[in-house]
């Protein structure tokens, strides 16, 4: 916990260090607040009421900062910004297109304290289809088709997430695909992908490559697979899940079609099927998991010590 | 007239859209403790407990603390998420033996940020008797007799618990017993159960079948039992992962004739580390435990298994 909270403040402050300057300006930090109104610039003094709105007054590289809680309602984000709530509720209950579009050209996004819950509509919680990186950071994504939806269409993109809470999704919780041409780094810490309706965490090669790493996440209780790699068109697809659970899934709980996945200090228990692989695909054990109580445990393809 | 009429048919349109959402319920309700309990609870006229806005939210929706305060118990009756971000959403008193009642078929219920202190009195601060899935994060929950007690009788159920503290709990810190032809899948990770009045987790399949993960979490204090897997009726298995099982007044860690698997873990500083006594007890080390420090016995694993 006190790892958890002196990262958390160790970002925090790395935050403040880049919005510090913008302040010093008086107009590269905007606020919203759930009295304010959709005018003017959106100054801490007279703060707007969507982010919508607000993110049309934050310029590049600005921070949008949320007073006290409320619906502040869906967002498009397309230039580098930084959407933080912190000691309040930022919520998005609305989602068209989705609950947080990304989709700009070398951009880099933070989001923090989100709370989306898109109460089953046909909408993705946060969706990245262009930019060079997304934080999300302690947020919770309910009730959308896909929680994080992270398909950029080309370059080179990463994805941080970390303290995160995804429930309820109608598909899978956390996809990663990237589109041809794309290729995807992506680190996932201390993220909870419980109860949805497709796979938890999904990795798709088809389109461009993908390395990705599980640090002290769980996939817990999804109706398919807790932790499904896909690889295809030639394009590398591999996933490291270090010291993670995949548990109570109705499927697999790790498949690795026709990808790698090293797996170590794991957990993989309460699955119909624990370790699965298919299409060349290989899962590399450390030797230290934990694959006991699933209907059938399954066995990794290879062990790797160093 | 060609420009008119299609105008006319938008606005028709527009208003139409415009009527039916105000004849449902909202998806999103607010509480304060400055509210009042009328109306449909919006954030500009926030209600005042949980249970009046929970019957005046969507099924699926979601009822949001605005300000610290207490909001009174509740019974849920449908999906429903209730969230205390940046706000302490509290509860100290109960309705029909619970702080929130939890009995509606298909329910999936997510807590988030709520504060239980049933301190002095007899009730459970979660009671789960029907639902899908029960998802509890960032909560806190002190005193009454226990903290979750999930206990559903059909179909499957999923009990979600995360960065959760409880606390000097009368009798259970966690107890899930799922009874006829019921399923309990559970999840409990990063989670404090300390001082509880007899067992901190008490995991049995009581008639149903229970298969429990426990990762990354703190089982210590509790006057008698730190953790007990029980197998009555179907099957029960539990995943011990990075626990740390610590200074219970009797035993850290009992099997009655279910199959507890324990890895990475500390069993340490309890009466008696241990307890199998026999039969078809199992308590499965994967040969990398600290199991040491226990004042009698520190106990021994029935068997050591392979990891992969």
């Amino acid at each position: 916990m006190l790892g958890a909270r002196s990262r958390c403040f160790i970002a925090a402050a790395g935050l403040l260090l880049l919005a510090g300057s913008a302040q010093a300006g008086g107009s590269n930090q905007t606020w919203v607040a759930s009295f304010g109104t959709d005018t003017g610039n959106c100054p801490q003094t007279a703060p707007c009421r969507t982010f919508r709105y607000a993110i049309t007054k934050t310029p590049s590289l600005g921070v949008l900062s949320v007073i006290d809680s409320a619906d502040y309602g869906p967002v498009t984000i397309t230039k580098s910004v930084s959407i933080l709530a912190i000691g309040a509720e930022g919520a998005i209950f609305d989602g068209a297109p989705a609950a947080v579009t990304v989709n700009g050209t070398n951009i880099e996004v933070w989001l923090r304290g989100l709370t989306i819950d898109l109460f089953g509509l046909s909408q993705a919680g946060i969706v990245f289809t262009g930019g060079s990186a997304l934080h999300i950071q302690d947020c919770t994504i309910r009730g959308t088709t896909y929680g994080i939806d992270f398909v950029p269409k080309g370059g080179a993109s990463e994805l941080y997430v970390s303290d995160s809470l995804i429930t309820n999704t109608r598909t899978h919780g956390i996809m990663v695909a990237p589109n041809s041409n794309g290729s995807v780094k992506a680190v996932f810490t201390r993220v909870h992908v419980e109860n949805a309706g497709g796979h938890g965490f999904t990795f798709s090669g088809a389109g461009g490559g993908i390395n990705a790493v599980l640090n002290d996440s769980v996939a817990a209780g999804n109706h398919s697979n807790g932790i499904n790699v896909q690889g295809g068109a030639g394009s590398p697809v591999q996933v490291m899940v270090d010291r993670s659970a995949s548990v109570g899934n109705t499927v697999r709980g790790v498949f690795a079609n026709g990808a790698l996945v090293r797996i170590g200090d794991s957990t993989v228990t309460g699955n119909q099927t624990g370790l699965a692989v298919t299409g060349g695909g290989t899962i590399a054990s450390y030797s230290s998991n934990k694959v006991n109580g699933n209907v059938n445990d399954g066995a990794p393809t290879t062990v790797s010590y160093k | 007239m060609q420009r008119v009429i299609p105008t006319l048919c938008a606005a028709a349109a527009v208003s139409l859209m415009l009527v039916a959402p105000a004849l449902a319920l909202p998806k999103a309700t607010w509480v304060s403790p400055a509210g009042n309990d009328t109306g449909t609870c919006p954030i500009t006229a926030p209600c005042k407990t949980f249970q009046y806005a929970a019957n005046n939210t969507r099924a699926g929706g979601a009822i949001n603390v605005l300000k610290s305060g207490e909001f009174g118990p509740v019974n849920i009756a449908q999906s429903l998420s209730i969230i205390a971000v940046g706000a302490e959403g509290a509860i100290r008193s109960a309705a029909g033996g619970a702080a929130i009642t939890i009995n509606a078929a298909g329910a999936e219920v997510f807590l988030r940020g709520i504060k239980v202190d049933l301190s002095g009195t007899p009730h459970n601060a979660i009671q789960y008797s029907a639902g899908a899935a029960l998802h509890v994060r960032d909560c806190t929950f002190t005193g009454g007799h226990a903290a979750i007690k999930f206990e559903p009788s059909a179909g499957t159920n999923q009990l979600h618990v995360s960065n959760t503290k409880i606390t000097n709990v009368d009798a259970y810190g966690i107890t899930v017993a799922p009874t006829g032809t019921a399923v309990a899948k559970v999840v409990i990770d990063r989670t404090i159960v300390s001082h509880s009045g007899y067992m901190g987790l008490a995991l049995s399949s009581a008639g149903g079948s229970l298969s429990a993960t426990v990762r990354e979490s703190v089982v210590s204090g509790a006057l008698s039992f730190g953790v007990v897997s029980s197998h009555f009726g179907g099957p029960a298995e539990v995943m011990l992962d990075r626990v740390s099982v610590a200074n219970n007044g009797s035993f850290g860690i009992t099997s009655e004739d279910a199959t507890i698997r324990v890895g990475n873990s500390v069993v340490s500083g309890n009466l008696n580390g241990l307890q199998n006594p026999g039969g078809t007890d199992v308590i499965a080390s994967y040969g990398n435990n600290k199991i040491v420090g226990n004042t009698n016995s520190d106990g021994t694993p029935t068997s050591t298994i392979p990891m992969k």
